[in-house]
């Protein structure tokens, strides 16, 4: 059996019953509209909140000295993580899953791509980016601050930044890996 | 355009709903067949995805203007619904344990699951463009109807169309496979 008439009547036949009936899709579609909108409130706040710790802070601390330029430097990668974050959600929103396949592949390998580069180079920057801004801030520590108090932030930074770093890289490889296999499928390989 | 030997289904009268309830019934079986194929023949992830897709549907059931173009819309949203979701398809599945229905005598049975189970793996060589284009000949639709969901033109598709069985010939004539 090998015709493509014959093929393709034996792939017509194939019978499989839904998980759900068509109230239970409805009831499924409208949880995830109230759930989406309520992430989106929950991020909205959260972002909010953040930037106005962060720009708080940045704004009682004295300006031209280490402390300021330090705190600068971390709260500019911050800000811009999230941004690209928010640019990010906001190019995955537009693309439209109603479009002709060709545009929609090329939109979301697209996104894909973006994604890819978010993971890999700007998460680097923005990690070493946060490193320096501490690092700046370090020898005001040490001059105002206990002793005791000074090495504590040192020792667990020692501990705490290979540690995050681990997880960060762990976590990034495993969205690389994720997108490479996804954008290898979808690119044309004739 | 010649539009499919699909159902259309008659908004007139007829509430959302009810609607939606005629198109799940009509279509569900097709939309399951195209996930399978982009799945490895997967039951679960066909089944979650075919959720999906008809999730989509009832969300964005009143932005479609043309009743006549139901169906090229929904296999549009089916294949974009699977293209977006082969990120969660990590697992390739052994298919030799797994029979799928048809409606065939016991006696055929074996040989057409070992048929669809071919199918299913000789999908998993090709690109995703050639995937589409399979799925929706297998399916049996118009080569204007294609060229409408795929969003290519009617003289490339030919040519695609020309490639693509011959290259699925190939596959399925390979014992490799």
């Amino acid at each position: 059996m090998n015709e493509f008439n014959d093929i393709q009547s034996l792939w017509q036949n194939q019978k499989s019953e839904p998980n759900s009936n068509a109230n239970e899709i409805i009831a499924m579609a409208e949880q995830q509209k109230r759930k989406s909108i309520k992430k989106h409130r929950a991020g909205i706040i959260t972002l909010s909140i953040t930037s106005l710790v962060l720009i708080t802070f940045w704004l009682i601390t004295p300006f031209n000295n280490p402390v300021a330029y330090g705190l600068s430097i971390m709260i500019g990668a911050l800000v811009c993580r999230i941004l690209l974050e928010v640019y990010s959600y906001m190019r995955m929103y537009k693309i439209d899953i109603t479009e002709v396949a060709s545009v929609y592949k090329k939109q979301i390998s697209a996104f894909y791509k973006l994604r890819k580069q978010l993971v890999t180079w700007f998460t680097a920057i923005a990690v070493i980016a946060y490193i320096s801004g501490f690092a700046i801030m370090l020898p005001v520590f040490k001059q105002t601050l206990p002793n005791w108090f000074y090495w504590y932030i040192v020792i667990f930074l020692i501990v705490g930044i290979p540690l995050s770093a681990f997880f960060l890289i762990r976590q990034a490889r495993s969205e690389i890996m994720d997108l490479k296999n996804v954008l290898s499928q979808l690119e044309i390989k004739n | 355009m010649a539009y499919f030997a699909n159902p259309i289904i008659p908004k007139l009268t007829m509430s959302t709903k009810d609607e939606f309830e005629l198109i799940y019934q009509a279509y569900y079986p097709k939309v399951f067949r195209l996930c399978s194929g982009y799945a490895s023949g997967r039951d679960d992830w066909a089944k979650e995805t075919a959720q999906d897709v008809f999730i989509t549907v009832w969300n964005k059931l009143d932005t479609l203007k043309d009743q006549k173009a139901l169906a090229a819309w929904i296999y549009r949203i089916a294949f974009n619904t699977c293209m977006k979701r082969l990120k969660e398809n990590k697992g390739r599945t052994d298919l030799s344990h797994q029979l799928i229905e048809t409606a065939y005598s016991p006696e055929q049975q074996s040989e057409a699951n070992e048929m669809i189970q071919k199918i299913h793996r000789a999908l998993a060589h090709v690109s995703v463009d050639e995937k589409n284009l399979i799925l929706l000949m297998l399916e049996g639709l118009e080569n204007d109807d294609i060229s409408d969901i795929l969003g290519i033109s009617r003289s490339h598709l030919r040519v695609k169309m020309h490639r693509t069985r011959q290259k699925l010939k190939t596959l399925l004539e390979d014992e490799r496979i």
